[in-house]
This record gives structure tokens, C-alpha cells and sequence, in this order.
């Protein structure tokens, strides 16, 4: 075994860690710049395994996609969000409704679910435990990000991190989606981080605020 | 031959919308629409009369173009429905085409025109159908072609509550229309008619009953029988007078097409309850139409409310036969299903006449109110006579159409006493006295609305400058009034043909002898009347004109007469508990007690309806929406934290199944 497939079966092995560590101090982040490094760090994270499974695999593909997650999830996106975040002007506070020891626990007692969740299917299915967990993780924080923050760009980092979960959890079923889907995903996803900044401006625009919690009047 | 015919009928209602969108532009072919479509209903009465008269089979199999089974065919008792929808269909068309001339123009009478023929098309639809999708496609549009003409007429907000109370009570019908069907599912290879009837002897009884009590109610909320008859009085008032016609005399007669088909044809009867079931609903329906008519002093809400009680007429000869078929009597069951059957085209033609007659009033004196008209006959003397005519049918007068099926349903009620059932021999005689009543409190009903309407002074200058409608709405009012006499003079006509139509319903092999002199003793008895007024009229009397006696007073003024209110007054006391009227007296003082300035008195007759059975079922299920409702906080978070939770719960949940 030489020297790249041992790094490559230790970045898959330990990423899982790695993601729990960044869902963490996401969690306990204040300011949104902090979630959009960490989102970063994360999305580099992935790349790598999808790297490691590319090498696996030998698939011309999954180094497609692998490019894609760093040029998109790693670098456009974020350089995107600090931009918006620069134009707005607004406070960088999270605006969270629960503290930052309660979202880490939440957090943790989340991440503790996604084990319990998955248990029974990664034995059936031989599947690597730790990375479907944090695949499941990923999916609960992102809503967990989406409901506990009021500030409307951390919906779109919900969203993002949300997306994250689907494509690890597709990674380590089914190793990777076919090429054209995942194409499709991330230019999905970039339209989505186009469209909420719009829109962001827009709610600051016309309400003065970006508190997505005192738009209520919109029901019927 | 036929059959081309038949065809071309239901294509020329078909592309009638789209000549009149050819045909608008110019002037010359304006009058096209309409000739067309008097032509296709008159094609459509022939067609129809042809079959229900020779028991002539037509077929139309249309399921290569359509994505589900869709065929018509004529049997008799769709011919008889169909005859029904076409002759009342061709002079209502008639009395359209001046009605649309003087009262729309532009766009509305376009409108007019065009749903007109598409709302006939649908009813013809329904009673052709031969399968369940053609029927419910037709029995859906009906509900929406009759709503968009009500529209014509304006859509302020009283009338829109009017029409979305029709239209939830019909959607809500239709929901129990269509379980009623589905419901053959299960036994049947497929929904047309001929499967449907083949399935039913393979049926449990429980699931027979619940079929049978799904179209009871579905169909009884078109037909309008009480508690279902609220939209009735609300809609059809609101309705242009010749579409008001149209939906109480024939669309009320496709529901009973459908609970006829349903129960005689596919279920063959049942047992001896569901008779009661239909009789007790037709008598409380019979009841209370015809006591809510007597109060009413709105025209039209009149005439909607006596829909009501016909209709319980109508339910009463069903209920009738369906209670000896079940006790085995199929001779008496045939006369009590021909009573009902012709009672519905009875009912078609004189409340058909009614409407247009109420309609030529409001053409000539712009309101419906009977306590503004008075004296029109004298001024309108064709309406007059023709709405006499129709008067007179209504309440069952001898030698008026009415009367036939209401003979021939206390004929077949008094022969009830004589079932060996002790229940049936009790409850059917009893209808009969129940029919009498309902016939009496008619007769004073109408009693009133012709003398307050017609006779007597103009209560208003409206009624006093009347003057005599065109003469085509003459001639589509004298159509209808010649066939209730001929009717009424000669029913054998259709009569006839109705027995045999029942008795291939009933497979009875007899044809009741009881019941035939009637078509042969009324000619007789019309011409020995017609031979006294001729004498009558030849006696030359001395005539004498003096000033009503005004009981010493200087002159009589119409406030003197009667009105309306005080015509039904004595027989509102003896129901009284019926109406519950809600009253109030304000008076307004202008310093003393002893001078009031100003007594206003108002009383309301809500129907214990809508105060007891609909308003506490409505607030409930507004009360349970709102209770709902506060999950709908408007904050965008909570909507994600119920997703998020619901993600939540079935992980957990997934780990322990």
C-alpha cells in the first residue's frame, strides 16, 4: 500500500470528526463571517473525501465533482456570502434564539441521534458508520441552523450546510451521484445563494431589519 | 335516421358558442344563435319524443375520444327526461330571445347566449349518460353553466354569498353522488350502466344501503328536499327569469332522473324502510316548501319555494312505489313511480310557465315584490290568463295537468291500506292526508299570489303603467299553458307510454286496470264543461256598472285591499310554530311618550334550518379551522421547526420499527 491510498483511507476514516468539529463551533458561533469560514472548511472537507473516493474508485467523474465542490462550495460561495455580508452593513451578530452553550448541546444531543439513527442501517447495508452519521448530522443542522437563527442570510447557511448532508450521505451510499446530477445541484445551489442575497437585500430594504422572525405578515 | 338526429342535436348545442363568436360582428346573423338553438331542442323533443313514445334504443359511444369510458344512451326513461329538458327547453328558448333583447346587451346577452345551450347540452348529458364518468361530467357542469348565468345578472355581494351557497351545497351533493358510485366499484368489471345493474345482485345488503342513502342525499341536495333545499330559495331568485325556469323545472327533474336510475333501475328496491325513509322526506319537504311559499312575497322566492314542495310530491310517489315493491304489490308500485314521474314533467311545464310569467312581470313592472303589483290582468291580459292557467295546474285542479299525477298518488295511497304489512297500511293512508293538505295550503298559496298579482288595484305606479309583454314571450307562456290543458284534458297521451316505462322499471307484468278510466273520463268530462261555458257565455245577461261599496267612506283606495301578508295571516297562525318569525317594534319618540314619531316593524321568518342544522355545523367547522389556524404563527422559523421536528420524529421512529 503506498503512501496516497494510506492518506486517502485516513482522510476518510477521520473526516467525520473533522465535519462533527466544524457542525460544533458552528453552533457555537456569533458572527456570521465565523459560519461562512466554517461552512468553507467544511465544504473543503468534503472535497478531500471526495477526492479519497475518486482515488478509490479511479472515476473521472468524482474529480469532476471534486473540482466543483472546491470551486463552488469552497470558494464562490463563500466569496459570495462575505460579500453580501460587506455590502449589507448590517450587525454580523447571528441573532440566535438559543444560547451558545444550549446550540451546542443541541448540537451534540443531535449528532448523538444521527448515530443512534443510523445504526441499524450501516450494519445491514456494510456501510461506513461514522460517514452516514455525519451525513445525517449534517442534514439536522442545517435545519437545526435554519430554525434556531433569525438572520436570513444563516437560513441560506442552513441551507448550505443542509445540502452538504445530501451529498455526503449520497457519497457514502451510493459513492457519488452520476456527473450530470451533481452538475445540476450546484448550479441549483449558486442561483439559491444568488436569489437569497437578492432577497436579503430586498427584507433589509424594505423593513429596515434582516430579523426573518418579524415577517409575519405575510399569512393569510 | 333518429340516431343522425340525435346527434346532430347534441353537436348543434356543442358549436352554438362558437357561432355566436363567428356571428357577433355583424348585425345581419345575430338572430343566428338562437334559431339554432330552437331548432336543436325542437330536433331534441322529436328525437326524445320518438324514443320515450316507440321505446326506440339510440347509442353514442364516444370512449375512443375520451381518456375515460364515456357513452350515452337513450332508454325510456332517459327519453322521458330528455323529452322533458327539450320541450321545456324550446319555449323558454323562445321567450329568451325577446327577454335577452330588451334586458342585456353586448358582452351579457353574448354570455347569455352562449351558456344557454351549454347548460341545456349538460342536462341532456346527465340523463343520457351511460356511464359514471359521463354522468358526473355532466352532473358537474350543470352546477357550473346554471352558476355563470346567474352571474349575468350581476355579482354584488349578497348574490355571490347566494351562489357560493349553491355552489358548496352541489359540490357537496356531487362528493355523495360519487361515493355512491364508486362504491359499485368493488362488484363491478367497469362503471357503465349495463355492469352496474349486472353487479347489484352480487352485493351485500349493507353495502346496497349505503349506496341507496349516498344518492338519496346526493341527488335530494339538487332536488332540494328539506334539510337540502337551502340553496333552492336563495338561488334560483337570483337567476335571469327564463334560466330561473329552466333550473326549476328541469334541472331540479335531473335528480330525480338520477335517484329514479339509481334506486328502481340499478338497486330494483329494497326493503320496506327506505320507502319510509323517501316518504317521510318527501312529506316534510312537501310541508314545509309549500308553508315557506305561503309567506313568501318575493315572486320568484314564491315560486322556488313551491319547487320545494313539488319536488316533496314528486318524493311521496317514489317513497309510495318504493314501499309495494317492497311488500310485493308491482301493480300499485307501477302507479305510485307513474304518478311521480309524471308529476315531474307536470311540475316542469306549469313552474316553467310560472317563472316566465314572473319574469314577464318584472319585464313589465321592474319588480317581483307581489305587495307592489295588483290588477295586471287587466292590463296583461294574455300573461294573465296564461299565468291563471298555470295557477291552476300548480294546485291540481281537474282538467289542469296537476291533477293526474295527484289522483293517481292518492289513488295508489289509499290502495296502501290494503298491503298485509299493519306499518305500510297505516302510513301510506296517512300520506294521503298529508298530500290533501299540502294540495290545500297550494290552493291558498296561489290563491293569494294570483289575486294579490293580478286582480284587485295597482299598488304601485310600476303596476299601474304595465303594459302587455312581446309577443313571442306570449307565445312561449300560451306554449306551456296549452300543454298543461292538453295534458289535463288528454293525459292518456303520456300516460301511456310512462306505464310501460314503469312497468319495464318494476318487470310487472300487469297493467293496472284502476287507473285507466282516468285518461278515458277526462276528455269526456272536459267537453261536457266546455258545452256549459259555451252556454253560459250564449245567455246575454244585463249589465250594470256601479262603484264598489267603500262601507260609506268617499273612495276606495288600493291600500284597502288585501295584501299579501294579511292573505296569509290566519293560516301563519295556525303554523306558527313553523316560522318563528323574529320580530321587532322600534319606536322613536320625538319628546313624549304619546307621539312617536317614527314605529318601524320588521319580522324576519328565519328558517329553523339555518338557525338549528346549518349555522351550528358551519361554526363548528369554522371554529375547528381557526383552532388550526394557530399553527399558522406566520414566522418563518416555526415552519421550519415543524419540518425540522417532523424529521426528527420519523428518525426516531425509524430506528424502532
Amino acid at each position: 500500500m503506498g503512501l496516497i491510498e494510506l492518506a486517502a483511507a485516513k482522510a476518510l476514516a477521520s473526516s467525520a470528526v473533522f465535519l462533527f468539529i466544524t457542525l460544533l463551533m458552528m453552533a457555537s458561533a456569533k458572527r456570521i463571517s465565523t459560519c461562512i469560514v466554517l461552512f468553507s472548511v467544511q465544504s473543503a472537507i468534503m472535497a478531500a473525501e471526495i477526492l479519497a473516493v475518486a482515488y478509490a474508485g479511479k472515476s473521472v467523474e468524482s474529480y469532476a465533482v471534486a473540482a466543483l465542490v472546491i470551486v463552488v462550495k469552497v470558494v464562490a460561495i463563500p466569496y459570495l456570502l462575505f460579500r453580501i455580508v460587506r455590502n449589507l452593513k448590517a450587525s454580523q451578530d447571528v441573532a440566535s434564539s438559543t444560547t451558545g452553550a444550549q446550540s451546542v448541546f443541541i448540537m451534540a444531543a443531535l449528532i448523538l441521534l444521527s448515530f443512534f439513527a443510523v445504526a441499524p442501517y450501516a450494519k445491514t447495508l456494510r456501510l461506513d458508520e461514522d460517514l452516514l452519521a455525519a451525513a445525517i448530522a449534517l442534514l439536522l443542522a442545517g435545519a437545526f441552523l435554519m430554525v434556531s437563527r433569525k438572520k436570513a442570510l444563516m437560513q441560506v447557511m442552513g441551507l448550505l450546510v443542509l445540502e452538504n448532508g445530501i451529498l455526503l450521505a449520497a457519497l457514502t451510499t451510493t459513492f457519488g451521484m452520476p456527473l450530470v446530477i451533481e452538475i445540476g445541484i450546484f448550479f441549483d445551489l449558486l442561483m439559491g445563494v444568488f436569489l437569497m442575497g437578492l432577497f436579503v437585500f430586498r427584507i433589509r430594504d424594505t423593513f429596515e431589519h434582516l430579523d426573518v422572525s418579524k415577517l409575519r405578515r405575510l399569512r393569510g | 335516421m333518429i340516431q343522425t338526429t340525435f346527434n346532430s342535436f347534441l353537436v348543434a348545442l356543442l358549436i352554438i358558442p362558437a357561432v355566436l363568436l363567428l356571428c357577433r360582428r355583424s348585425r345581419g346573423t345575430r338572430a343566428l344563435p338562437p334559431l339554432l338553438l330552437l331548432l336543436a331542442l325542437l330536433a331534441g323533443t322529436v328525437v326524445a319524443g320518438f324514443s320515450f313514445w316507440r321505446g326506440d334504443r339510440l347509442a353514442l359511444d364516444l370512449s375512443w375520444a375520451t381518456p375515460f369510458p364515456f357513452a350515452l344512451t337513450v332508454d325510456r326513461l332517459s327519453a322521458f327526461f330528455l323529452l322533458l329538458i327539450c320541450a321545456v327547453g324550446v319555449p323558454v328558448t323562445l321567450f329568451s330571445t325577446s327577454y335577452v333583447e330588451r334586458h342585456y346587451s353586448g358582452p351579457k346577452a353574448d354570455w347569455m347566449w352562449a351558456l344557454l345551450p351549454l347548460f341545456l347540452l349538460s342536462m341532456a348529458l346527465v340523463v343520457t349518460a351511460s356511464t359514471a364518468f359521463a354522468f358526473l361530467f355532466g352532473w358537474e357542469l350543470m352546477t357550473l353553466f346554471s352558476a355563470g348565468l346567474i352571474v349575468i345578472d350581476g355579482a354584488s355581494e349578497r348574490r355571490r354569498h347566494n351562489i357560493f351557497i349553491y355552489l358548496v351545497m352541489m359540490h357537496a351533493g356531487a362528493a355523495a353522488v360519487i361515493a355512491s358510485f364508486l362504491l359499485f366499484v368493488p362488484h363491478a368489471n367497469s362503471l357503465d350502466f349495463i355492469s352496474m345493474r349486472a353487479a347489484v345482485a352480487s352485493m351485500p345488503m349493507g353495502l346496497r344501503t349505503a349506496i341507496f342513502l349516498l344518492s338519496f342525499v346526493g341527488f335530494g341536495t339538487k332536488a332540494g328536499i328539506v334539510p337540502f333545499h337551502l340553496w333552492l330559495p336563495k338561488a334560483h331568485p337570483i337567476a335571469p327569469s327564463p334560466v330561473s325556469a329552466l333550473m326549476s323545472a328541469v334541472m331540479l327533474k335531473t335528480a330525480i332522473y338520477g335517484f329514479v336510475r339509481f334506486t328502481f333501475d340499478f338497486l330494483g328496491g329494497g326493503p320496506t324502510w327506505w320507502g319510509y325513509v323517501v316518504l317521510l322526506a318527501g312529506a316534510v319537504t312537501g310541508l314545509l316548501g309549500i308553508l315557506y311559499a305561503l309567506t313568501e312575497h318575493d315572486l320568484k322566492r314564491l315560486l322556488a319555494y313551491s319547487s320545494v314542495e313539488n319536488i316533496g310530491i314528486i318524493y311521496l310517489g317514489l317513497g309510495a312505489a318504493l314501499v309495494f315493491m317492497a311488500n310485493n304489490a308491482p301493480v300499485w308500485a307501477t302507479v305510485a313511480l307513474v304518478a311521480a314521474l309524471l308529476h315531474a314533467l307536470n311540475h316542469s311545464l306549469f313552474k316553467s310557465l310560472l317563472f316566465l310569467g314572473a319574469g314577464a312581470i318584472a319585464d313589465a313592472t321592474h319588480t317581483l315584490d307581489i305587495e307592489l303589483l295588483g290588477g295586471l290582468l287587466r292590463r296583461m291580459r294574455v300573461t294573465g290568463t296564461v299565468f291563471l292557467i298555470g295557477c291552476c295546474s300548480i294546485i291540481g285542479l281537474p282538467l289542469f295537468n296537476g291533477f293526474v299525477g295527484e289522483w293517481m298518488l292518492f289513488r295508489s295511497f289509499i290502495e296502501g291500506a290494503e298491503l298485509p304489512g299493519i306499518s305500510s297500511a297505516i302510513i301510506l293512508p296517512l300520506m294521503a292526508g298529508v298530500l290533501a293538505l299540502i294540495g290545500g295550503i297550494a290552493a291558498a298559496c296561489f290563491a293569494k299570489l294570483y289575486g294579490v298579482a293580478f286582480l284587485g288595484r295597482a299598488r304601485s305606479i310600476e303596476a299601474e303603467h304595465a303594459t302587455e309583454v312581446t309577443t313571442s314571450m306570449q307565445a312561449a307562456m300560451a306554449l306551456l299553458a296549452a300543454a298543461c290543458v292538453a295534458i289535463g284534458i288528454v293525459p292518456g297521451v303520456v300516460l301511456n307510454p310512462l306505464m310501460v316505462l314503469a312497468r319495464e322499471l318494476m318487470h310487472s307484468p300487469a297493467l293496472p286496470e284502476a287507473t285507466l278510466p282516468i285518461s278515458h273520463a277526462l276528455p269526456l268530462i272536459a267537453a261536457c264543461v266546455g258545452v256549459v261555458i259555451i252556454a253560459v257565455a250564449g245567455i246575454r245577461r244585463i249589465k250594470r256598472v256601479t262603484p264598489t261599496w267603500a262601507c260609506g267612506l268617499p273612495a276606495l283606495d288600493s291600500r284597502m285591499q288585501y295584501s299579501s301578508a294579511a292573505f296569509s295571516k290566519p293560516l301563519r297562525k295556525v303554523f306558527s310554530k313553523v316560522y318563528e318569525a323574529d320580530r321587532t317594534v322600534e319606536v322613536a319618540y320625538a319628546q313624549e311618550p304619546y307621539f312617536p314619531k317614527s314605529i318601524v316593524y320588521r319580522s324576519v321568518r328565519t328558517t329553523s334550518f339555518e338557525k338549528s342544522l346549518y349555522r351550528p355545523a358551519v361554526d363548528a367547522i369554522v371554529g375547528m379551522a381557526s383552532r388550526l389556524r394557530r399553527l399558522q404563527t406566520g414566522n418563518m422559523q416555526v415552519y421550519l421547526l415543524y419540518i425540522f421536528l417532523a424529521l426528527i420524529t420519523l428518525l426516531v421512529f425509524m430506528r424502532f420499527a
